[in-house]
């Protein structure tokens, strides 16, 4: 197979990223990405894009933190680069704060983000409501600049894009050797996944350029992020909601649980408010299959259900993926010369 | 009782409204000017970057170490106020960056969650093996200074624009006390050798992804002469220039090489910044902030001058601790007089 030909589902963060990957792996792959919707229109738009990873529970840890670490080495060199500000990459401090102390005080990701540890009491001061907390310094993916960058870095390796919108997987199999599936939230009638489901976030994108450093709850439902021009003030966690209507009553709830864990958004400006549903599962599918219908074969690597963790580990389940694309090469390779036979 | 404040930075609108606030309800009569030949954004405090940070070694100087640390509480204070906002105030955490180890600085635990760097944040820094991290304060005097502005004219302070000769000149119209904020040009008033201006060139520049303040020390090239990079709530300022007995206030090209160059070194995400404006200004330079009172015989009349100035380049950093101090000073003079209604303010 000379220039195997690959179908990447999706253009959100996990999407771009695992086409970005195999053309690093597999240079003679040819690279397709298809999607029905672009940057800024997807799900990883919404997201704030920060590096502080979401535990999944069936997923073991070992491989949670593999991909976090991962990740965050790779963004860490972009952040250090003359392409920093072009890729919306960033490094951002601030706090976590608890209300009461959480039973696992050292999450597994402590020692790959920078400088963490436990907020003195003095800091705790500006938290009134709450009694511990965790300081540390990470990295931020704003987007669209990143999904922007990663379409670029793409387009330069002759790798297409198109817009559409693929309602099956077999659709693809004349045209292609190899589909993989990064539909995040669209794999639930893509491939019939019915363990992964919405989880809606409304988030608020405001005006308030000195904030400087982020805060979030540890129960992870209030947040405050900024970003390169914007700071994204949240959220929700609505499991089981598809609606990507925003609804004005969580704006005014968002705006005043921010605002009183940072006074000084009272004057924030310009409130965007936005939705987004995270596509969530209790791991994240990394996983080769081969799909059979009628003696045709089709390999398929799935990359999906990163749900709240998505910016998070990118990076390291788009390497895992396309390493699983290189096992699906080797696999046709292998099978083309016994077909020669 | 009119008093006359000198200098319209930092330093001069602090002082007079920490007089104004003390003692305003005890001296009925109580009547404050500020004269100024130059206003914000024209002062040398509006070039100022606007971090809250004392030089790294205090050389014994407890004083001005306490007046670091009453105005960082008394911003900590504020920082919570709708005011906050308005004032230009704002928290920001960074990096202090060093060739070798060296001792804790006097304001370590002043400052919030101060600690040394890891070896991982030190990759970030190449050249550079030692350094501390931090969480401080951000007064951008461009809001600061206009706050001020607003609040003194609010409780009926009078401002005159005009560049005053003397001291003399004020107590011959019939001021009571002068509060001499000239800064820079208070040698023009009477003649101090101690204070040279420490002149600082600055780029200002449009790199809103920077969230840290990233200060690098030189011990062989001295405080500011190396550089810096503070992110402000619009703009991010370059600097690393500081030098002593240098009357200019021309922006140099060379400077200016020097200043982008060791930046983009510093912070290679900065090649793509936007550059906005460049400025030079010199800071009051003196071996202690003058801070204290004078009384000059003109004719049969005592005149008093509270002197506040030479804060060089931590003006923001020291200004409410010295403001404070001036209105203590006031405070005594005002006991001479038995002018005060009770027996002195408590602060």
């Amino acid at each position: 197979m000379a220039s195997p030909k690959v179908a990447v589902v999706g253009a959100g963060v996990i999407g771009l990223s695992t086409a970005l990957c195999i053309t690093e792996i597999c240079p003679s792959c040819s690279v397709t990405v298809l999607s029905d919707q672009f940057s800024p229109n997807t799900t990883s738009d919404v997201a704030a894009g920060m590096l502080i990873p979401h535990t999944y529970p069936d997923t073991p840890i070992h491989r949670q933190k593999q991909w976090f670490k991962e990740t965050f080495t790779y963004l860490f060199a972009i952040s250090n680069s003359a392409e920093a500000s072009e890729a919306g990459i960033h490094l951002v401090s601030g706090w976590q704060v608890f209300k009461s102390t959480p039973k696992e005080e050292l999450p597994f990701w402590s020692d790959i983000v920078l400088g963490f540890r436990p907020m003195s009491e003095a800091e705790l001061q500006k938290f009134p409501q709450h009694r511990f907390g965790q300081a540390f310094t990470t990295l931020k993916c704003d987007c669209p600049p990143y999904l922007l960058w990663l379409e670029k870095k793409l387009k330069a390796t002759g790798t297409q894009m198109y817009t559409r919108k693929v309602s099956d997987l077999w659709e693809l199999h004349s045209e292609y050797d190899i589909v993989v599936n990064c539909s995040g939230m669209g794999a639930h009638q893509l491939v019939g996944d019915k363990q992964l489901f919405p989880v809606r976030g409304q988030v608020l994108k405001v005006h308030a350029p000195w904030v400087k450093q982020f805060i979030r709850d540890g129960d992870g439902l209030t947040y405050i992020y900024p970003g390169i021009h914007r700071v994204t003030l949240g959220g929700t966690r609505n499991k089981g909601s598809w609606s990507l209507s925003p609804d004005a009553g969580t704006t005014s709830d968002i705006f005043d649980r921010c605002c009183s864990l940072e006074p000084s958004l009272q004057g924030a400006q310009d409130i965007e408010v936005k939705v987004g549903l995270r596509p969530s599962r209790q791991s994240v599918r990394v996983q080769r299959e081969v799909l059979s219908q009628g003696g045709v074969k089709l390999p398929v690597v799935h990359n999906y259900g990163h749900g709240a963790g998505g910016f998070s580990v990118h990076r390291g389940t788009a390497n895992e993926a396309a390493h699983l694309v290189g096992e699906c090469i080797s696999a046709l390779q292998g099978s083309s010369s016994r077909a020669k036979l | 009782m009119r008093v006359a404040i000198i200098g319209a930075g930092v330093i001069g609108l602090s002082s007079a409204l920490c007089i104004h606030e003390q003692f305003h309800s005890l001296v009925p009569s109580l009547e404050l000017e500020v004269y100024a030949d130059h206003f914000t954004p024209h002062t040398t405090s509006d070039g100022a970057a606007g971090l809250w940070q004392p030089y790294v070694r205090d050389h014994g100087k407890l004083q001005e170490t306490l007046w670091n640390k009453e105005t960082f509480d008394y911003l900590l204070g504020h920082l919570h106020s709708p005011a906050a906002k308005e004032m230009g105030l704002f928290l920001i955490s960074g990096y202090n960056l060093f060739t070798e180890p060296v001792a804790d600085p006097s304001w370590k635990n002043i400052v919030l969650g101060f600690r040394n760097l890891t070896p991982k944040e030190l990759e970030l820094f190449p050249g550079y093996s030692y350094g501390w991290f931090n969480t401080a304060l951000m007064l951008e005097c461009r809001s600061y200074l206009p706050w001020l502005t607003n609040r003194l004219t609010q409780k009926g302070v009078k401002f005159f624009h005009k560049k005053v000769e003397s001291f003399q000149e004020l107590f011959s119209q019939g001021v009571d006390v002068v509060i001499n904020c000239s800064g820079m040009r208070a040698g023009d008033l009477q003649p101090d050798p101690e204070l040279q201006p420490g002149r600082g060139q600055i780029i200002k520049v449009l790199a809103p992804w920077v969230k840290h303040f990233i200060i690098t020390h030189d011990s062989k090239s001295g405080i500011y002469n190396s550089p810096y990079v503070i992110p402000g709530s619009e703009f991010t300022v370059l600097g690393g220039v500081y030098q002593h007995g240098n009357w200019s206030e021309e922006n140099s090209a060379k400077d200016h090489k020097t200043i982008w160059d060791n930046c983009c070194r510093l912070l290679p995400a900065l090649q793509k910044a936007k550059i906005v404006q460049e400025w030079s200004g010199l800071r009051p330079a003196r071996p202690s902030v003058r801070l204290e009172r004078e009384s000059i015989r003109l004719g049969n009349l005592q005149a008093e001058v509270i002197h506040n100035y030479g804060h060089g380049g931590f003006g923001i950093t020291i200004h409410w601790g010295c403001a404070m101090a001036a209105a203590r000073l006031f405070g005594s003079i005002l006991q001479e007089k038995k002018l005060a209604t009770s027996p002195g303010p408590r602060l």
